[in-house]
């Protein structure tokens, strides 16, 4: 295990070594979000980095919108872009120790920048912080990296972590993705079992 | 490094799970992470334990992903048996699945393997996934009396009465006979 600490994302952000920001809403998650007819449902964005998914959410008029992240910078940067976001819903902790309840959590580079010996954690966790039925909804590469994060790895790999706690509604391979990475990351729309 | 306090309470009906903050060994490591300078020492003990769970277990060292889970099981193994004993000089049944919940998942249980069994969604054999709870009849009662934590191909971890905390099969006559279901704890259960 590779010590991916608060220490270690803060310093990615201070030294601007972010390749995984896309600087604005990916097609995909804007595409589900839209799909969203309930702006009243609790959502949360763990390892949100700069969370453009909730800037997106909040300026749609989704008011429940709560983001985790172990970096302060990110958080504060999504707070200087949506002053009016509720700042108790803007935390700066370890997804593994939050706890809430959601009724949709939105993944985006959150998974790949875990080291692999947490997926299977992650699926447990993201199973107990949803509401009976609630969602997990997102995007997860379907490729190899060398060394990590990313952390790469295939759709059957994944499906051996969600499947004892999730229904997968839709798992399958993006159609609609950013240029670089078309083909290569599965859209997912799992229900909790 | 950050010295967490707060603890959450959430209320099941019978059991109250405590998400704890002292979590994961890992986050004690991360926070000097120069103090180990390749973190040989951390790869060479993972790379031990998942050799050696992948021959207990029966399945290739890819599937021992979990290293918190094997971590805290490892921690106890060999520990005697001590009924409604908690500690590493002897341990009953729950309280070694509480000790492997605590380390591995973050959340504290609480009540025997009666209550447990009652509170868990029921898992059955065919179904079992690492870290489910499998529950056993061993009494002549009949009523609930032993648990122990999955790990995978038919291997769990428990703390038996007769030899401390192992790592035994579901499919041997004993255990075979007495399993009566497995269980997956949601704090959502009501």
């Amino acid at each position: 295990m590779k010590p991916l600490d608060k220490k270690y994302w803060e310093s990615r952000y201070e030294d601007q070594l972010t390749g995984w920001d896309t600087g604005e809403i990916t097609t995909p998650l804007k595409t589900f979000i839209d799909s969203l007819k309930d702006k009243n449902i609790n959502i949360l964005i763990p390892g949100a980095g700069n969370a453009y998914e909730a800037e997106y959410l909040f300026n749609n008029g989704f008011k429940n919108v709560t983001v985790v992240d172990l970096a302060e910078q990110p958080l504060k940067n999504l707070k200087e872009r949506c002053p009016g976001m509720d700042d108790s819903r803007l935390i700066q902790t370890d997804f593994f120790v939050h706890d809430s309840q959601y009724d949709l959590i939105l993944e985006q580079t959150f998974f790949c920048a875990l080291d692999p010996s947490y997926r299977s954690k992650y699926a447990f966790k993201m199973h107990q912080l949803l509401k009976p039925g609630g969602l997990l909804a997102g995007l997860l590469f379907d490729c190899p990296f060398d060394g990590g994060p990313p952390f790469g790895g295939s759709a059957d790999e994944y499906r051996k972590y969600f499947e004892p706690y999730f229904n997968l509604k839709v798992f399958e391979t993006c159609r609609n993705s950013i240029k670089p990475r078309e083909n290569r990351e599965i859209f997912m729309i799992l229900v909790k079992k | 490094m950050t010295n967490f306090a707060g603890c959450i309470t959430l209320n099941m009906r019978t059991i109250k799970i405590i998400f704890i903050l002292l979590c994961l060994s890992a986050m004690k490591s991360q926070a000097q992470p120069q103090a180990n300078p390749v973190g040989c020492e951390e790869d060479i003990i993972v790379s031990n334990l998942k050799g050696y769970y992948s021959q207990v277990i029966g399945v290739s060292s890819e599937y021992i992903m979990n290293t918190d889970l094997y971590v805290a099981v490892e921690n106890l193994l060999g520990t005697p048996y001590k009924y409604a004993g908690t500690t590493a000089k002897g341990i009953d049944c729950s309280a070694f699945v509480k000790r492997v919940y605590e380390k591995a998942y973050c959340l504290l249980l609480s009540g025997n393997s009666y209550s447990l069994y009652k509170e868990s969604k029921p898992v059955n054999k065919n179904n079992l996934h690492e870290g489910d709870l499998v529950f056993f009849k061993t009494n002549r009662n009949k009523t609930i009396s032993h648990v122990g934590v999955y790990l995978g191909n038919d291997k769990f971890a428990h703390a038996s009465r007769s030899n401390g905390v192992i790592i035994s099969d579901l499919q041997s006559p004993y255990y075979n006979k007495s399993f009566v279901r497995g269980g997956r704890l949601d704090i959502n259960v009501d």
